[in-house]
């Protein structure tokens, strides 16, 4: 039931984002209102340079959801083939063996670097753009799709149906596509709004500190000019900028079904 | 079956695994500082950059043919014919008979069958095939010449000496300031003073020279004319100008071709008419010239470039020397960066555990209690709500409330300590003010997933089997509920293990709201600055730390469990 509500909510705030974003354009600036509270000109307010803080919202969450379900994708088709892999690997002898401690301590390796530190490290040498940042996401993203798929997958190859479905002499490949398959995709894909959320968190951390895009719109960028603007009366700057991603994130949180 | 198809050892393993797996970040990080230093194609890279190796050794080099180097230990700074080369220290390569020079070797010269060398404090030897003759004259010496007949001296006056036959004499009207070149030209020799003017003495007299400009360096070609190098990089044979450098000339030489090199490193050689016969780039400045029959003698730091493979292994090394590399915004190395940032992230965190752990596990332990209940469901909606609250927006709301002098101004706005505040022992209760929030705001994400654990375990342990054999044991429910919480409770191990890399990049946000100067502000600031040696050393360090605390955490899951089977 709260899941039903908290994707139905979040599909209307993802809309309203891609609405507004559409219909509100990002890049006017108005000089007269800098930093201003919300008015009948702009509902919300302006940020430092004459934004539509509305508009920004809007283009910030778009940018926030486009960039979180990439990640999510690319962590899926980079972890979830290798997890099945893994797990089908790891009955077999030698090479097979082989094949499975290998992956299983890449992404050791992978998980061992803390994600945010990684986003810093890469958005420093190749460049601080949404693909960068969206890879980096990805194969941290993937550790725990791969840790998953892989668990799941070991767990339908040991069940007494996967036993007869070996015994009618199919092929390896099609055994795990359809047999393990729909098994390990459903725990998988509860996975999906756990690694938006990461994501989501990621961006907007980066955007603060000031090393993402300053100046683009994004949630974070919005609240770190909240803190540089702390002295002037810009509470609009903190308040929805924070609530926006606060609500995107309770959404997610309730949407995927792990406890907190 | 579990236990053999996992890897013999889980900690043995791992480290098997996380080794090379270090190794390649450390590649990829080294290769991706490379990508970040780009050249402009045709440009060499600056002499600080780390791809090439600057290698002390005066170079041989034949237009065409593969170039020689002669390896000097030290940065040569002039050169002659047949291997002889001198270096600052006042050691001379290739001389078979050491003429005892002291400081930097000025000049080598040679003529017919003599080789003349000297040094700055005045020392000149003249080796020839009697053996070694040495003089000194007793002032300190900037340039040197030689023809047939003997030296030609140039002294920091401005005075020219003559040493052939005799004593050394000096001739009459000096120049003002040092003599920077001298070129023995056949009909007598011309001299080049610091400011820029070429004297031409003869037998008929003495004659400013008159291709105008101040020069920066002269030489005489083997036919007998004089190049001139002029200060605004220009090089002209007698009045004609046969070509120019970007810098003006270091040194200067001429034979049948004209060769000059920059103190930017750049050489240069034309034919006398003035087309490019050769360009060489990627050397340290160019000292000295000199052409040995066909061969170009250089007397300069040539550049070599250096592997990714050899980098890395040079950095490896480094680090098992306790090298970590240096920062490239201050040049102070890592280590001093890291002393100083890893105390403070230290403090914030192990604060920030501790207060997630004991308001963690009472939060989850008297959610467990009946679950379901209001207080259960009242405190996992607040966590839930508190998870979701990303840390610096917590931070900031924490900031507006309890600190900023509109809200109630209680505690500091951020910082480590007052600045006219008290040090030492005394400054710790300042010290503490100023760590409350950032505590705070580094416990929330821990102890939301603290207590969620201990909750979790914690009814599934009190409503397992044996906890109900232990009731119907008449054990009291205190005893229940303590075995209970030492089963939830070892389940938490792999949760403190995963978090020992927060000391490194916990930090990274909440460190930039409260300005504290930790591990966080350390990563970001070398971020913004592209500091890769920073950045390397920090993303190997949280690496190691998770490492550390997946084998910790293991080898405590399994002492515990070894002990208290469930």
């Amino acid at each position: 039931m709260t899941r039903r509500v908290a994707g139905a909510a979040l599909l209307a705030l993802a809309s309203a984002a891609v609405l507004g974003a559409t219909a509100l354009p990002v890049d006017t600036f108005d000089g007269a209102a800098l930093l201003a509270g919300p008015s009948r000109a702009h509902p919300l307010g302006t940020d430092d340079r004459g934004r539509d803080l509305l508009a920004l919202l809007a283009h910030g969450t778009v940018g926030g959801l486009r960039l979180g379900l990439g990640a999510a994708l690319g962590a899926l088709v980079l972890g979830v083939p290798a997890g099945m892999v893994a797990a089908a690997a790891r009955t077999g002898r030698g090479p097979g063996r082989v094949l499975e401690a290998t992956l299983v301590a890449t992404t050791d390796a992978l998980g061992a670097v803390p994600p945010l530190l990684a986003l810093l490290v890469a958005s420093t040498l190749l460049g601080n753009t949404d693909i960068v940042l969206g890879a980096v996401l990805a194969a941290s993203g993937a550790v725990s799709a791969f840790r998953m798929a892989r668990g799941a997958a070991d767990a339908a190859l040991r069940t007494r149906w996967y036993e007869a479905a070996e015994w009618s002499g199919l092929r390896r490949w099609t055994l795990l596509r359809f047999h393990v398959g729909p098994q390990v995709l459903r725990p998988v894909l509860a996975l999906v709004p756990f690694l938006v959320t990461g994501a989501l968190l990621a961006q907007a951390g980066l955007a603060f500190v000031g090393v993402g895009g300053a100046g683009e719109a994004s949630l974070g960028d919005l609240l770190a000019q909240s803190v540089a603007y702390a002295d002037r009366d810009a509470w609009h700057l903190a308040v929805f900028p924070g609530a926006v991603l606060a609500t995107l994130l309770l959404m997610l949180h309730l949407l995927s079904d792990r406890p907190a | 079956m579990d236990s053999l198809t996992h890897m013999s050892s889980p900690i043995g393993g791992r480290l098997l695994a996380a080794l090379p797996a270090l190794g390649l970040l450390g590649l990829l990080v080294s290769w991706g500082a490379d990508r970040t230093r780009t050249t402009p194609p045709g440009q060499c890279p600056s002499p600080q950059d780390p791809r090439t190796e600057r290698q002390a050794a005066a170079m041989t080099w034949e237009i065409g043919a593969a170039e020689h180097l002669q390896p000097m230990g030290a940065p040569p700074t002039a050169v002659g014919p047949a291997d002889w080369a001198g270096d600052g220290s006042g050691r001379l390569h290739g001389a078979p008979k050491d003429p005892g020079h002291r400081e930097r070797i000025v000049g080598i010269a040679a003529a017919g069958d003599r080789v003349w060398t000297a040094d700055r404090s005045g020392r000149v030897a003249e080796h020839g095939p009697a053996g070694v003759r040495t003089v000194e004259l007793g002032v300190e010496v900037t340039a040197l010449a030689a023809d047939l007949d003997g030296a030609w001296i140039g002294d920091a006056n401005g005075a020219l000496h003559r040493w052939a036959h005799g004593p050394p004499s000096s001739t009459a009207d000096p120049h003002r300031g040092a003599i920077v070149s001298i070129a023995a030209a056949p009909e007598g020799p011309v001299s080049l003073g610091r400011d820029g003017t070429v004297l031409r003495r003869s037998a008929v007299g003495r004659v400013v020279d008159a291709t105008g400009g101040p020069a920066a360096r002269v030489a005489a070609c083997a036919d007998g004319r004089v190049v001139t190098a002029r200060t605004d990089g220009t090089i002209w044979l007698g009045a004609t100008r046969i070509g120019a450098l970007d810098t003006p000339a270091s040194a200067l030489a001429c034979a049948t071709r004209v060769a000059a090199g920059s103190p930017t490193g750049t050489l240069r050689v034309w034919e006398t008419d003035g087309t490019e016969v050769a360009r060489r780039g990627c050397l340290g400045p160019v000292r000295d010239l000199t052409w040995d029959g066909e061969r170009l003698r250089i007397a300069a730091e040539p550049r070599r470039p250096v592997t990714v493979a050899e980098r890395w292994y040079r950095r490896a090394a480094g680090v098992l020397r306790g090298d970590l590399g240096r920062s490239l915004l201050d040049g102070r190395p890592v280590t001093a960066h890291l002393r100083e940032a890893l105390p403070v992230t230290a403090a914030v965190q192990t604060g920030g555990m501790g207060i997630a752990i004991s308001a963690g596990i009472a939060l989850g332990a008297v959610a467990a209690r009946r679950p379901g209940g209001p207080f259960d469901r009242a405190a996992m909606a607040m966590s839930l709500v508190f998870h979701a609250v990303p840390g610096f927006w917590l931070a900031t709301l924490l900031i507006a409330v309890f600190a900023s002098p509109a809200g109630l101004g209680w505690l500091p706005l951020g910082g480590l300590r007052d600045p006219d505040g008290a040090a030492g022992v005394a400054g710790l209760p300042d010290l503490g003010r100023h760590l409350v929030l950032p505590v705070l705001v580094a416990a929330h994400v821990p102890l939301v997933r603290v207590a969620a654990t201990v909750r979790a375990h914690l009814v599934v342990a009190l409503h397992a089997t044996w906890a109900e054999r232990m009731r119907s044991a008449g054990l009291p429910e205190s005893a229940v509920a303590r075995a209970a919480l030492r089963h939830a409770g070892v389940q938490l191990l792999p949760l403190f293990g995963g978090m020992l890399p927060a000391l490194v990049a916990g930090g990274i946000v909440v460190e930039a709201v409260f300005g504290l100067p930790g591990m966080g502000r350390l990563a970001r600031d070398a971020a913004r600055a592209g500091d890769t040696d920073v950045l390397l050393v920090l993303s190997g360090l949280a690496a190691l730390l998770a490492l550390v605390g997946t084998i910790v955490a293991d080898a405590l899951t399994t002492r515990v469990v070894d002990e208290d089977p469930p």
